[in-house]
């Protein structure tokens, strides 16, 4: 017998539930409010990505749309060049009249698309060569080991500064040039997990039906170290979005006139302190974005990982 | 012991040729014509002028020569000469190295005399009113664009409240006095050591608080509770002084920062040092600069690990390296 919701039920009436890898870590997820309220933030942001031509087109302004060029649609009127936040314009007008609020929805595809791009790069490079590294041992260890930590020696905004005006600043170079300097814990961790798994009776049975190498790896190995690798990965895109903003300030990010968070916070920065607003702004969604994401990464963590509940 | 330093020592060489050898390869033969650098647009060279630079810089030998020229160069402590400033590289980056250290050394002192009491009270005290505030704040100084923060205090600071100077090292022109002098400097210096430090006391304090929780657990504690030592003791004595052995290697791993840490913060405050010089050279693309600078970074970097790895071998007896 054991007590459900208070009343004494017997074991063999209790509904058999299937605990999928999704539900468990759902339920884990649901017990911080902190992560569950950065994850509905984020939808929301991400949503406003996905919907931006939407949005421009109807309750906000064509972001392309200058000074000069400008037809009023709503209120008829000219927009002036750096017009503070209205109830017309709810963030403003940048220095060619404008629209911010567009401009930083629109934005939002730059900055949030790099963040999940140079993820993925550094999931694809860390984890096949974690996962070889782990798996073969021996001299091939030891040549990605030692890569490793010449990677690890790269001072991560020189090197970047030196990719991007090397190649010129676009979506791909910025991606790139981050991407290839954080790959590396990702690859340590599944390096590390793959050698504690290897010990494990799971994996001798996998081999010793005859399962092949790719097989082991794809359906034995990297489920089981899933959980770090969305964790760390989180917090690549958090740390992704922090770079390209880096990138943008110094005029290192995507090129005019495709907007970015960063590169409207560089335009804005011609015009501070007077227009303190525009730069205020672009960094405000940055700050929200990549605290949201550390908050679900570090939930994420709790949920995924019990041995780690009660630490930092 | 004396084994593993020396094992570490040798590795130290190879790892540093690849890294130089890689940064060179990105740095310089990427493409692009290098020699463009002297290009005036309304006055372009001639086939022999442009010759003669090829031949001058050494483009038209094989790769491997050009770099082991230039790696043997540096290994005699020639990083070979600016083609903005025309003036060897060295001097260039040593009057500014000094600057950059002012802002990045305090600003890592500053880290490390917070971090570590508010870590460790965090870790006391988890789950409490505190400790959740200090989360918090860990978080905020982890997820904020520094140079947005930077922006936000010179606003606030420095332009509404007029406290602080807006940017630059001194006030111009300088005060004679010597006293006035390092006061005006320490003003100059507030703002950006904030900036700079926010991000480091975050990532220390939930680094030392994960560490005393984790010896909180430890079964010597609980021994030590068992004798009936005060919590005072406890505390100060078995918890604070274990949980400090990690953060030998924290200071080692922050090496780096120092040299290269405020890159983007001289930017904000107009700070003549190290960060701001190297992005003037990067778009120039002032190669022998760029790579000077690389090159001393990932030297700086190593040197770091290095310690970091050695120091703990020596503070913490229980590990062995053979």
């Amino acid at each position: 017998m054991v007590t459900k919701r208070g009343k004494q039920v017997h074991l063999d009436e209790l509904p058999i539930e299937s605990r999928t890898f999704l539900k468990l870590f759902w339920r884990q997820l649901k017990r911080s409010p902190l992560a569950l309220a950065s994850l509905f933030v984020l939808t929301v942001l991400y949503a406003m990505m996905i919907l931006a031509p939407w949005i421009s087109n109807t309750i906000a302004y064509d972001p392309k749309a200058t000074q000069s060029s400008y037809v009023g649609r709503i209120s008829g009127e000219h927009p002036q060049v750096n017009e503070p936040p209205s109830a017309d314009h709810w963030f403003g007008t940048d220095h060619l009249g404008r629209d911010l609020f567009s401009r930083i929805v629109w934005g939002s595809r730059i900055s949030l698309n790099i963040g999940l791009f140079v993820a993925l790069v550094s999931i694809l490079i860390g984890v096949s060569l974690g996962a070889v590294s782990g798996l073969h041992g021996g001299w091939i260890d030891s040549l990605i080991g030692r890569f490793t930590d010449v990677v690890l020696n790269f001072p991560f905004f020189f090197f970047a500064i030196t990719i991007v005006t090397v190649l010129k600043p676009s979506f791909w170079n910025i991606v790139w040039a981050i991407a290839l300097l954080s790959w590396t814990t990702i690859c340590r961790i599944v390096r590390a997990n793959i050698l504690s798994l290897r010990e494990q009776e799971f994996f001798l049975a996998a081999k010793s039906i005859g399962a092949g190498t790719v097989r082991i790896i794809l359906r034995h190995l990297i489920p089981n170290t899933m959980a770090p690798i969305i964790v760390n990965a989180t917090l690549t895109v958090a740390g992704a979005i922090l770079a390209e903003a880096g990138l943008s300030y110094l005029g290192l990010g995507v090129q005019p006139p495709t907007p970015s968070w960063g590169n409207i916070l560089f335009d804005g920065k011609q015009y501070f302190p007077q227009d303190f607003w525009y730069t205020f702004i672009p960094g405000l969604f940055i700050f929200i974005t990549v605290m949201c994401i550390n908050f679900l990464g570090d939930g994420l963590r709790d949920a995924l990982d019990p041995k780690l509940s009660s630490e930092g | 012991m004396l084994n593993y330093i020396i094992r570490r020592t040798l590795i130290l060489i190879p790892t540093l040729i690849v890294t130089t050898f890689i940064i060179y390869a990105i740095v310089v033969w990427t493409p692009g014509n290098p020699i463009a650098v002297f290009e005036d647009p309304s006055h372009p060279l001639s086939q022999l002028e442009k010759e003669k630079l090829i031949e001058k810089y050494g483009l038209d030998k094989p790769w491997y020569v050009q770099y082991s020229n230039w790696a043997v160069l540096f290994a005699q402590g020639d990083m070979g000469r600016s083609f903005q400033w025309s003036s060897a590289v060295w001097p260039l980056i040593r009057g500014r190295i000094w600057a950059t250290v002012q802002l990045t050394g305090l600003a890592l002192i500053l880290a490390f005399i917070i971090a570590i009491p508010i870590g460790m009270i965090s870790a006391l005290k988890q789950y409490s009113l505190l400790d959740n505030v200090i989360t918090a704040f860990a978080f905020f100084g982890i997820s904020m664009p520094n140079f947005w923060f930077g922006l936000l205090l010179i606003y606030g600071f420095a332009v509404t409240l007029n406290l602080f100077p807006v940017s630059g090292m001194n006030t111009v022109p300088e005060p004679s006095a010597s006293w006035g002098f390092l006061l005006d400097r320490l003003h100059h210096l507030v703002l950006p050591v904030i900036v700079l430090s926010t991000a480091s006391i975050a990532g220390f304090t939930r680094y030392m608080r994960s560490q005393v929780l984790e010896i909180m657990r430890a079964e010597y504690i609980d021994t030590a509770r068992a004798k009936g030592l005060s919590a005072r003791v406890v505390n100060g004595k078995h918890i604070l002084k274990n949980a400090m052995l990690p953060l030998v290697t924290l200071l080692g791993l922050s090496l780096p920062f120092i040299v290269s840490g405020a890159l983007i913060i001289e930017q904000v405050f107009g700070w003549p040092g190290l960060g701001r010089f190297f992005y003037t050279a990067a778009l120039g693309r002032d190669y022998p600069v760029i790579m000077g600078i690389l090159t001393l970074t990932a030297i700086v970097t190593l040197l770091g690990n290095f310690l970091a790895d050695i120091s703990y071998a020596i503070v913490d007896p229980r590990i062995r390296y053979d």
